[in-house]
This record gives C-alpha cells, sequence and structure tokens, in this order.
C-alpha cells in the first residue's frame, strides 16, 4: 500500500461523514455553541443533527451538556480537546492525502 | 473540499455580525465618544463655564457609563433576539481581553481624533478618516448586501461633503467624525431589520 492510499484508509470516519465534518468544523472555533445554532448553520433537521451529535458523543469528540435559558430547554455543545486533536489530525491527514 | 472545511470553520466568527448589533453598538459609541469630546472641549457654547460637562472627572465618568451602556446593551439585545432566533454561540477570548480590546480601541480613537483634529489640515483629516471608516467597513462587512455599497460611499464621501458647509469652525470640527457614528448606527440598523425579516421567531418548544 502507498503512503497515499494509507492516508485514507487512515482517515477518521467519524469525522469524515459530512455533516459531522461540518459539525466538529462549526465547532473548532468556538468555546460552545447551543443545538439552535447547529441546526442553523448545518441546515439538518433536528433528528438528523440528534443523532450525529449523538455519534460524535459516543466517539468522546462532543460534550453535550442539557440546561436551560429561563424556561426553555438549550442544549449546550462543546468539542472536547479530544475532539479538536482528532478534527486537526484529519484536516492533515486529508490534506497529505490530496497532495500527495 | 478544503474550502468548505474551512468556510465552516470561520462561520462562527461571522455569525457575531449577523445581526447588526456590533455595527449599532460600534457607532453608539463613537458617536456618544465624540459628543461627550465635544462637550469637554467647550464647543457648546451655551454650557456655562462650570458645568458638570466641563470637568475632566465627569468626562471620564461619561465615557465609562458610555462603553457601559454599549457592552451591555449589546449583550441584552443578543440574548432576547439573537439566541433565540440562531442560537447561542460562546467565544473562545477571555472577558479580560475584550476589556482591554475596548478600552485601548476606545483610547486610540479618542486620542487619533484629537491628534488629527489638532495637527493636520482640517480637510485632509477629514478625508483620511473618513476613508479609513470605509475600509474598515468594506474589510468587516464584506460589502454583502447592497446597501453596503450605499452606505461606503456615504460613509467616505458624507463627511467630506459636511466639511465644506457654510458652518461655524467649532461645529465642523466635530460634525464630520459624529456623523461616521451615526451612518455606522444606521447600517446596523438596517441589518438587525433584514436579520428579523429573515429569520423566524424563537418557537416555545423543547429543542
Amino acid at each position: 500500500m502507498n503512503e497515499q492510499a494509507k492516508n485514507i484508509s487512515a482517515l477518521d470516519r467519524v469525522i469524515h461523514e459530512p455533516a459531522r465534518l461540518m459539525i466538529v468544523a462549526l465547532l473548532s472555533g468556538i468555546e460552545q455553541a447551543d443545538f439552535l445554532y447547529l441546526l442553523h448553520e448545518t441546515a439538518l433537521n433536528k433528528g438528523t443533527l440528534s443523532s450525529h451529535l449523538a455519534r460524535l458523543e459516543e466517539a468522546g469528540y462532543v460534550e453535550i451538556t442539557k440546561t436551560y435559558r429561563g424556561k426553555v430547554p438549550q442544549t449546550l455543545l462543546r468539542l472536547t480537546s479530544a475532539g479538536r486533536k482528532a478534527f486537526h489530525q484529519y484536516r492533515k491527514m486529508l490534506q497529505g492525502a490530496l497532495s500527495g | 473540499m478544503f474550502d468548505q472545511v474551512d468556510d465552516y470553520a470561520h462561520r462562527p466568527m461571522r455569525y457575531q455580525y449577523i445581526d447588526g448589533i456590533w455595527e449599532m453598538g460600534f457607532g453608539f459609541q463613537w458617536l456618544g465618544m465624540m459628543l461627550l469630546l465635544q462637550l469637554w472641549e467647550g464647543r457648546w457654547r451655551s454650557l456655562p463655564g462650570n458645568s458638570v460637562w466641563l470637568w475632566r472627572g465627569g468626562f471620564v465618568l461619561s465615557l465609562v457609563v458610555l462603553m457601559l451602556v454599549s457592552v451591555y446593551g449589546q449583550k441584552a439585545l443578543k440574548k432576547r433576539i439573537t439566541y433565540p432566533r440562531t442560537g447561542f454561540v460562546k467565544y473562545r477570548s477571555s472577558k479580560a481581553k475584550s476589556w482591554i480590546a475596548g478600552a485601548i480601541g476606545g483610547a486610540v480613537g479618542v486620542s487619533a481624533a484629537i491628534f488629527l483634529l489638532r495637527h493636520f489640515a482640517f480637510s485632509g483629516t477629514v478625508a483620511v478618516a473618513s476613508a479609513m471608516w470605509g475600509l474598515f467597513y468594506a474589510f468587516a462587512t464584506r460589502l454583502d448586501e447592497a446597501y453596503r455599497w450605499v452606505v461606503l460611499v456615504v460613509m467616505v464621501a458624507g463627511p467630506v461633503a459636511i466639511s465644506t458647509l457654510p458652518l461655524d469652525r467649532q461645529w465642523l470640527e466635530m460634525l464630520p467624525m459624529e456623523f461616521l457614528g451615526l451612518i455606522l448606527f444606521v447600517s446596523g440598523g438596517i441589518t438587525l431589520c433584514l436579520y428579523l425579516r429573515r429569520t423566524r421567531p424563537p418557537e416555545q418548544e423543547a429543542e
């Protein structure tokens, strides 16, 4: 297997999925955001967004906190340090695979 | 592919300008600072010499109050309008850094205005200041809406036009600067109106 093929096969599949890549990229530059913001930016529906967030939480990349804004429930999302590291690694490897 | 990922990573930074609240806040701050400076310099002749507005401590205190009203006013608007409509984002910068940047920005702005007005030809100062504001506005907003081009032209040409009006020099020295703050505030108002029209009011159901 050549180097380029190795890079492609080693890509993080949790992040590689387009919707999850959008979510991780959006969270990468900020401290935290709520569910409504991700819904607005990704244009996914609530169910799809929830399932992708659950997958990212399961991988330890996203931390989900349930809280309240006044009387309205609010879901806050934060990229964990493992998620941030995985995202940077993913971008590096994809760049290597595309340019190699 | 990479441009898209990068675009998504930078979207939250652009999101803070989506509702025009920063434009209104900055315009309000600038307009307020210029009006206070005008008061402090005693350019409003009707003020008696012992007026509290002409007291140096009063000027500093007024600046602090102005900054507080602007900062907390913006926060209140974000909380009531933006977060319930298109979501909440917390940025990674610290509060201390924001306050220091705001204080330094305010001090530099006032100092630059005083320096330019005292040491350079008046019409040249106005042309340079309005051109710099135009550049700043174009960079920050990316001129992403048609009306922003109109604002840009008014922002650059307006102060120069005002400086040619047959008015008392004491007024002419401040009016162009006050106009810059006012036009940014108006631009923010337009952005806010468009944002309210384009976004749905918040739903009261659970997320």
